[in-house]
């Protein structure tokens, strides 16, 4: 079988409104909400639905059957996805072979979690055995300290200031500003990056994401399905990997790099044509890494790539991205294409990027002990133009 | 507190810390210790208690003399490059020391 995505359509993207402090009720309350807004988005109905799948750090004990019997849904195709911010494009690669293959034809996709202060704390010190045995101890408070780090060998590498990244953040805010669901949307002056109190040098609160409860869920569907007149999106190729490394590198790279010419091969699409782009933006840095593994730091190198972003040359994170609107735990890596998806469907409201059709997703997390073990990236095409 | 040691395949001799079930280049299962007794920093921060509960934690990234970066308490503020001196307590936790000039 050729590796296309034909036969397969996103027909929804949705998010429940991030909020930093959360709301009464469960994980699984934010996940239903979640589920139903992006089913009434796509026009099905509720027992049309033969596939379902989940990712969250905190709905446990449930899981993905749970949520089925508490939504009432009885499908044939089920998934429960524990690779946090690589969890939205594993599960939407395995969901469109599922449905390319018969065994569903309408899948929906929920991430995301609810936290108090509690959950999180417990998450980040026992998020593997790894961080349990040897990150726990030293009372690190999670990964803000390896990604400074981290930042700190990449600033060394690249000749990059403070100011550098900072100016990542501040690009992104912008956006924020044009994204009503976005937990912070006032405009950010470098002073205000340069003079913010700092978290792990040299990393300061506008390097990390603001934690907080929400939930993004997609719709998946044979084509056949959908009316001819809603808006959907196709997928052009699909690039993920994992433990590509064995933690035997820097962390500077991600698989990305040795993955993305192939992957721009089979989507028969270039970074030049990308109308819209969704990195993983957990720190600064990491939106960095993955924009020059996914090739658009090839004229010019690092420093034009961030003026680009500036300048809104590249469309990047313009939901204003997780460092802006929120890292709702699992969802964190749906966000970004729930964002692409909301751009090529051309519903973006006043961040709309005008006649968008081609937009790129990457996804990047599980700290295992210095940097992330996973990397994926999507190519998309919308067909809201037509 | 204790030596701190990495594994060591017996095969192949890559050295990996923390140890793996399997080496990623070889595919063998056996290991033994080496000891990791100093190192020299290759990153550190200061993580913020921004609560004022804990106090500052500094914290470094140790390229140790057998190969392999490690996570570390560092003791006091330094250089890029310093050497250190490695040890593990009981709770599992690396410790960097900068060696007292006699």
């Amino acid at each position: 079988m050729p590796n296309d995505f034909q036969n397969v359509a996103i027909a929804a993207g949705t998010e429940v409104p991030y909020r930093r402090r959360p709301p009464e009720g469960t994980t699984g309350d934010v996940l239903a909400h979640a589920f139903q807004t992006a089913l009434e988005q796509s026009g099905f109905d509720h027992h049309e639905v033969d596939g379902f799948g989940v990712a969250s750090f905190t709905l446990r004990p449930d899981n993905a059957i749970d949520m089925a019997w508490r939504l009432g849904i009885s499908p044939r195709w089920i998934m429960d996805d524990s690779n946090g911010g690589a969890s939205a494009i594993n599960m939407l690669q395995h969901a469109a072979r599922a449905i390319q293959c018969g065994d569903a034809s309408v899948i929906v996709l929920v991430s995301g979690d609810r936290f108090d202060k509690a959950d999180f704390k417990t998450l980040v010190e026992n998020y593997n055995l790894v961080t349990r045995t040897y990150l726990r101890p030293l009372k690190n408070g999670g990964p803000n300290a390896l990604f400074a780090m981290l930042t700190q060998r990449h600033a060394q590498k690249f000749k990059l200031s403070r100011s550098d990244y900072g100016r990542i953040s501040i690009a992104q805010r912008a956006w924020a500003t044009l994204n009503p669901g976005a937990v912070y949307r006032s405009i950010l002056s470098l002073d205000d990056y340069l003079n913010a109190p700092m978290v792990a040098d040299p990393l300061c609160l506008f390097d990390c994401v603001p934690v907080v409860t929400g939930a993004n869920a997609i719709v998946l569907a044979r084509p056949d399905r959908i009316p001819s007149k809603h808006a959907s999106v196709a997928i052009r190729a699909i690039a993920p990997s994992y433990n590509a490394d064995n933690q035997l590198g820097d962390g500077l790279q991600t698989a990305l790099a040795t993955l993305s010419p192939r992957m721009w091969h089979e989507a028969e699409a270039s970074p030049a044509e990308m109308d819209v782009i969704s990195v993983y933006d957990d720190y600064p840095v990491m939106a960095l890494i993955q924009l020059a593994d996914l090739g658009f730091a090839e004229d010019g190198g690092i420093g034009r790539l961030i003026e680009r972003v500036e300048e809104r040359d590249l469309s990047v994170n313009t939901s204003g991205g997780q460092l802006s609107a929120g890292q709702a735990g699992a969802a964190a890596g749906m966000h970004g294409l729930v964002e692409a998806i909301t751009q090529l469907r051309h519903q973006a409201g006043e961040r709309q990027i005008e006649g968008a059709r081609l937009a790129v997703v990457s996804g990047y997390g599980m700290v295992n002990y210095r940097y992330g073990m996973c990397a994926s990236a999507v190519v998309l095409e919308g067909n809201a133009g037509r | 507190m204790n030596r701190l040691f990495i594994s060591c395949c017996s095969k192949c001799g890559l050295k990996l810390f923390p140890s793996r079930y399997l080496c990623p280049r070889c595919g063998n299962d056996s290991w033994f210790e080496e000891p990791a007794e100093w190192g020299t920093v290759s990153a550190m921060t200061v993580e913020r208690d921004l609560k004022g509960t804990f106090g500052d934690r500094m914290l470094a990234s140790i390229e140790t003399q057998a190969g392999p970066t490690v996570i570390a308490q560092l003791e006091a503020g330094c250089d890029i490059g310093q050497k250190v001196e490695l040890a593990i307590d009981t709770d599992q936790r690396i410790l960097a020391r900068i060696p007292s000039r006699i």
